[in-house]
């Protein structure tokens, strides 16, 4: 897909967005004292703003197109690509529970594993002596010396 | 006058003050290059420790911990393209792109020399006209604020270099985000879908290591781009990057007097003198020049590098005349000076004349310091980025997790990392600029307050941003700076198509 189909896809997206933003605004409730602007003031002005760019923004992409422009396509992602980025937001979720549920002293090893083992480290020594001490002195800096109450174990 | 002033260098040369100053100057310049660890964090963390020191010992360290954390958000910035502070944002865009040209050392040279001159421009407006910049200062209600902050959003236009559109999107999207949380004036709830954790609003600071550092690690870890910049970089060494200080002097001329205009202002957010000096450095910068900006030139390193410590002194302005602090920062100080029983204002100049130099001294010292120790160890930063980026970027991302948790001690907050992480990357991909929904994001809830307060004292009379001199005056800046892009490219769209019609 060409970067001009692409900004005619995010500018109607965002146009949708802008009216779901609009709708959500409306629902706020207005206190209605006098002289006063509500809390929907701001929100609405940034509604318009947001949909008026979208336009903008469609009609750009539009008009490039029709020109016959071709868009930069250098920077596509393939499937892998996809997942391989899903699984990382995914993993830092997890971890993120693991640190609340299990404690940041068992997740943060095999988290740092997990990644470093993805950017292609395959020597057993190096992720596990990175990791643990990683994990011990980063915990020591903000646990003991930031006062951060991070869970070092949480049962 | 000048035996007092002598006096009090003698105090602050003593080696106890110059350890606490040296130490300050180092945990300040980690705290500054970590992603998600902020000055303030520092400093607050470092007030105990206080209490039981002399008051000048005390100052050492607070003011060697807070000149060294500007400077060290600089560091992170210029290497990974990951700001330590938002101030740093603007220093990323060209000195990253100078670390991605093998000009790691430079970068970082002229951005610690910039600091040092921004700094010590900040010092001498605190000494000889401080009473009266604060006057000036003082006269800024919240008409004259609203404008102020207009004109700092209205550069979000110089951001969107590739798209204007694009840019503007990013910084309305920003605006949107900030709208999330407990409205600033009445204390509704908005956006907030009955998350608690909410209600305090999207602080700037996961949003900012969300946007920058996540599509850092995505590309560098999963897409296999080279983030991580050319180690391969010519470092002169620290006598001979002095040099540097007086390099770019015009540049950083303006960005000082932004700087310190700005951080004396109660309440006017730091980062807009970086953003407003990056842009003024690009107006008057020669015309073989504009252009490259955004490319990595050390012009855009030097200007919010120099605005960004300038605030610094700018701040303490009102701080030490009034009493009034204009930042968190300045009233951590502020609490530092009450603890040792002086009552900051105009009394601390008439009661406590030795203090007040030995502050300026201290001030001084610390900025040296700043210099030479950052100039040091450049060639420990840049060594840090010979670790490969299969090891450097998962330790990053923990300390992303880590310090984005420690800022609230809220997972919330990590969670809007990761969001904004997301968003980040998306928008990298289809070539949206981060820093306008940044500056958005910092700067839209002071916006949203002051516009809003200064309706209210109008009884909701827009006129008011009219019928004040300097509000109109903001307000009549920021539309010329606004609309001078786009006329610019409008005509130099319509030049490309004329000349392309001659030529067939």
């Amino acid at each position: 897909m060409s970067l001009q189909k692409e900004n005619t896809i995010i500018g109607i997206l965002l146009f949708i967005f802008s009216g779901v933003y609009a709708f959500l605004t409306s629902q706020l409730p207005d206190r209605n004292i006098p002289n006063t602007l509500g809390a929907n003031f701001m929100p609405y002005i940034f509604a318009g703003l947001l949909a008026f760019l979208s336009i903008l923004l469609i009609l750009e992409g539009v008009a490039k197109h029709n020109r016959g422009a071709t868009g930069c396509d250098g920077n596509k992602l393939c499937t892998v690509d996809m997942l391989n980025i899903a699984a990382l937001f995914g993993a830092l979720i997890i971890y993120i529970f693991g640190i609340i549920y299990v404690g940041y002293l068992l997740v943060t090893p095999l988290f740092l594993a997990f990644l470093m083992y993805y950017g292609g480290s395959r020597k057993i020594t190096e992720i596990l002596l990175t990791s643990i001490i990683v994990t011990v002195v980063v915990y020591f800096l903000f646990h003991n010396v930031f006062m951060v109450p991070l869970t070092g174990i949480a049962f | 006058m000048a035996d007092i002033a002598f006096t009090a260098l003698i105090d602050v040369l003593q080696f106890q003050n110059l350890l606490a100053s040296l130490g300050g100057v180092l945990f300040g310049l980690f705290i500054g290059s970590t992603p998600g660890l902020t000055v303030s964090l520092g400093m607050v963390l470092m007030l105990p420790v206080t209490y039981s020191l002399p008051a000048v010992t005390s100052f050492c360290l607070l003011l060697g911990m807070f000149t060294a954390g500007m400077t060290g958000g600089s560091v992170s910035a210029i290497l990974l393209n990951i700001p330590g502070t938002p101030s740093a944002s603007a220093t990323a865009i060209d000195g990253h792109a100078m670390a991605k040209k093998g000009q790691a050392g430079e970068a970082l040279e002229t951005a610690v020399t910039s600091s040092f001159t921004g700094g010590m421009m900040s010092l001498l407006a605190l000494v000889l006209i401080s009473p009266l910049i604060a006057k000036v200062a003082l006269k800024f209600g919240a008409p004259e604020l609203a404008a102020l902050v207009f004109l700092g959003l209205t550069l979000i236009c110089s951001f969107g270099q590739k798209s204007m559109i694009k840019g503007l999107i990013s910084g309305a999207l920003g605006l949107v985000f900030m709208t999330v949380g407990l409205d600033p004036i009445m204390g509704m709830p908005r956006f907030t879908f009955g998350v608690v954790a909410l209600q305090s609003g999207i602080s700037f600071l996961p949003v900012m290591i969300g946007l920058f550092a996540i599509p850092q690690i995505i590309e560098g870890l999963i897409l296999g781009t080279n983030i991580i910049p050319n180690v391969q970089t010519k470092v002169t060494g620290v006598f001979r990057s002095i040099n540097q200080v007086f390099k770019y002097m015009r540049y950083k001329i303006v960005a000082a007097i932004l700087g310190i205009g700005v951080g004396a202002i109660p309440g006017a957010g730091g980062p807009i003198a970086v953003f407003l000096s990056y842009d003024y450095a690009k107006k008057i910068a020669p015309k073989d020049r504009k252009g490259k900006f955004g490319t990595g030139i050390p012009e855009g390193v030097c200007a919010p590098e120099a605005a960004n410590n300038a605030m610094c002194g700018g701040a303490m302005i009102p701080m030490m005349t009034l009493g009034i602090p204009g930042d968190p920062i300045t009233a951590i100080l502020l609490g530092a000076l009450m603890v040792q029983g002086l009552t900051p204002g105009p009394l601390l100049f008439r009661d406590n004349p030795q203090f007040v130099y030995s502050v300026f001294w201290a001030f001084l010292v610390a900025m040296v310091f700043v210099l030479f120790v950052t100039l040091a160890t450049i060639r420990i930063w840049i060594r840090l980025l010979k670790v490969p980026k299969r090891i450097l970027l998962p330790i990053i991302t923990v300390f992303c997790v880590v310090g984005t948790f420690s800022l609230r001690n809220s997972f919330t907050d990590t969670g809007i990392m990761i969001f904004f992480g997301l968003i980040g990357f998306l928008m990298k991909k289809y070539q949206f600029p981060l820093v306008p929904m940044l500056l958005a994001i910092v700067l839209g809830p002071t916006f949203e307050r002051h516009v809003r307060t200064a309706l209210v004292t109008s009884s909701g009379d827009p006129m008011i941003f009219i019928t004040k001199p300097i509000a109109l005056a903001f307000i009549l800046i920021a539309l010329i700076s606004f609309f001078t892009p786009i006329i610019r490219s409008i005509i130099a769209n319509k030049k490309r198509r004329s000349f392309k019609k001659e030529r067939v």
